[in-house]
């Protein structure tokens, strides 16, 4: 039987170090397919990992379009066909009655007290288009015109011309705050309003649609007492000859005066004047059907 | 010799991690190549709606067949839009769940060096994904705006102030996905860096057999 043979201390040696040379190899080897990866990754990340591309470019507002703006057109055309069936309805029961329509712009001031003492005093009733910030300043006097049944409209807030008209929705948000301020002194909320000098030129169709959308009615009038420009009794003649002419024409007037101390100053000859006449004055509501300036092409917006 | 053996062993066991981790991300950066693609395509539609509506605004309301025409054309982009989206948040979140597994990978690494790059790697896709996330959220909610707008059109339920005011709001978060998507693309170019960074650790135990 052959002896197994044993390796001697030079073949252990040998054995160890061919052993660790193997292992060695085998992960170089390893290690040349992970370079060999590393590369093919760096270049599979070039080509996938892309950035996202995206456009910020706003889009144009729908107010500032052609359709918008056809909109508004529109539905205007629409509810002034409406306004005009509907205030010649009412015209003909105010001309059987007889009817005038009394009403005070930019109040209440310190001389409106006097002025419903003077309007009791000849029963007749009128319409007060008020400015917020006089509604704050005269609180009592509002509450007093409520409480006796004298009608309660808006006037908007700043009364000047390139503040209320300086933007689209600029009438409708004066006309809000005002209508505001007269709620939370009288509990009543009004949708009457009437435009700081009318509503000729500068209430645009945009800003007429803005406050039809909110339901206000815009009041103008047809006759204009020039009580602002005359500044003295003069002021009674005029109205009373233009109150002849509406007559004349089958149209009811609806009189545009102002809460101002020469005005309540001579209001008695014209009270006296319209009493004469049995003139039956009435104020203006949510439900009266608005005289209107219609735009016809002149509404521009303010410089 | 043994000993030098288990040496040998610890370095494999790395390795084995690394190339786990490279499969995961080779995997995860497939599903990223759909959203990419995707991403475009919405890109354009979206482009086409925007003209669309540009061509309604010009209309007047007397245009009623024309006007009906766009209004529906309108829709059809939204509701092409809403189906990339969704397919487009779809491939994402595959890609997200798929690169994510690197996690476990990651906590089995014994080189600190891979170990830090490779949670370089996690991190940055981690703040991807909450940013997209965002994008897609603002991106259906400003689509419901734009049905909404239609929809109204086609109604003829007319408010001005309300049409006007659902594109401002479109407008606006307009805005802030263009802010979000400018933040994952910086996050997108990490990746890519931290993603270089990682493999050249994984190369850097390895010895040199260039010298």
């Amino acid at each position: 039987m052959r002896s197994r043979k044993r390796l001697n201390r030079r073949g252990k040696i040998a054995v160890s170090v061919l052993f660790i040379v193997l292992i060695v190899l085998i992960s170089g080897l390893f290690g040349d397919n992970q370079k060999k990866l590393a590369k093919e990754k760096d270049n599979q990340a070039e080509n996938t990992m892309a950035v996202i591309p995206f456009s910020v470019e706003p889009l144009v507002a729908f107010t500032d379009s052609t359709l918008s703006r056809s909109i508004i057109e529109s539905t205007n055309e629409k509810s002034e066909v409406t306004r005009k069936k509907e205030y010649a309805k009412q015209n003909k029961i105010d001309q059987k009655e007889n009817a005038i329509y009394l009403t005070f712009d930019d109040g209440p001031t310190n001389v409106t007290d006097e002025l419903l003492d003077i309007l009791s005093d000849y029963h007749m009733n009128a319409t007060f288009f008020m400015v917020g910030p006089n509604i704050k300043q005269y609180p009592e006097v509002v509450k007093r015109m409520h409480e006796e049944g004298f009608g309660l409209a808006l006037h908007g807030m700043t009364h000047d011309v390139y503040k209320i008209y300086r933007n689209e929705t600029a009438p409708l948000e004066e006309m809000l705050e005002n209508q505001e301020i007269l709620s939370e002194v009288t509990g009543m909320s009004t949708e009457v309003i009437r435009l700081p000098y009318g509503s000729i030129p500068y209430l645009t169709e945009g800003m007429r649609y803005m406050l039809a959308q909110y339901n206000f009615k815009i009041w103008d009038w047809n006759v204009d007492s020039l009580d602002w420009k005359l500044n003295n009794k003069s002021y009674v003649q005029h109205t009373i000859q233009e109150i002849e002419e509406m007559k004349q024409k089958g149209l009811t007037p609806v009189i545009l005066l102002h809460d101002r101390q020469e005005t309540v100053k001579h209001l008695p000859k014209l009270l006296s004047y319209l009493k004469e006449q049995g003139y039956k004055t009435k104020i203006l509501t949510n439900d009266s059907p608005p005289l209107t300036f219609p735009c016809e092409g002149r509404c521009r917006p303010v410089k | 010799m043994i000993a030098f053996s288990f040496i040998l062993n610890g370095c494999q066991s790395s390795s084995k991690q690394v190339t786990k981790i490279e499969k995961v991300m080779d995997k995860a950066t497939e599903l990223e190549k759909e959203f990419s693609t995707t991403q475009l395509e919405l890109l354009e539609t979206r482009e086409n709606a925007r003209l669309l509506y540009y061509d309604l605004i010009n209309l007047t309301i007397s245009d009623k067949d024309l006007l009906h025409q766009k209004i529906e054309d309108g829709k059809t982009y939204v509701t092409k839009q809403q189906q990339l989206l969704d397919q487009a948040e779809e491939s994402f979140n595959k890609a997200y769940n798929t690169s994510s597994k690197i996690e476990k990978s990651i906590k089995k690494m014994k080189d600190d060096a891979q170990k830090n790059e490779a949670t370089k790697l996690l991190t940055v896709m981690k703040e991807r994904k909450i940013l997209m996330d965002t994008f897609f959220k603002d991106y259906h909610e400003t689509l419901q705006l734009q049905k909404t707008f239609y929809q109204q059109l086609e109604d003829e339920k007319i408010d001005i102030g309300s049409l006007n005011q659902q594109i401002l709001e479109i407008n606006m978060r307009t805005q802030e996905m263009g802010k979000i998507i400018e933040e994952f693309n910086q996050y997108t170019r990490q990746y890519i860096e931290a993603e270089q960074d990682f493999y050249r650790a994984s190369e850097s135990d390895e010895p040199n057999y260039d010298a």
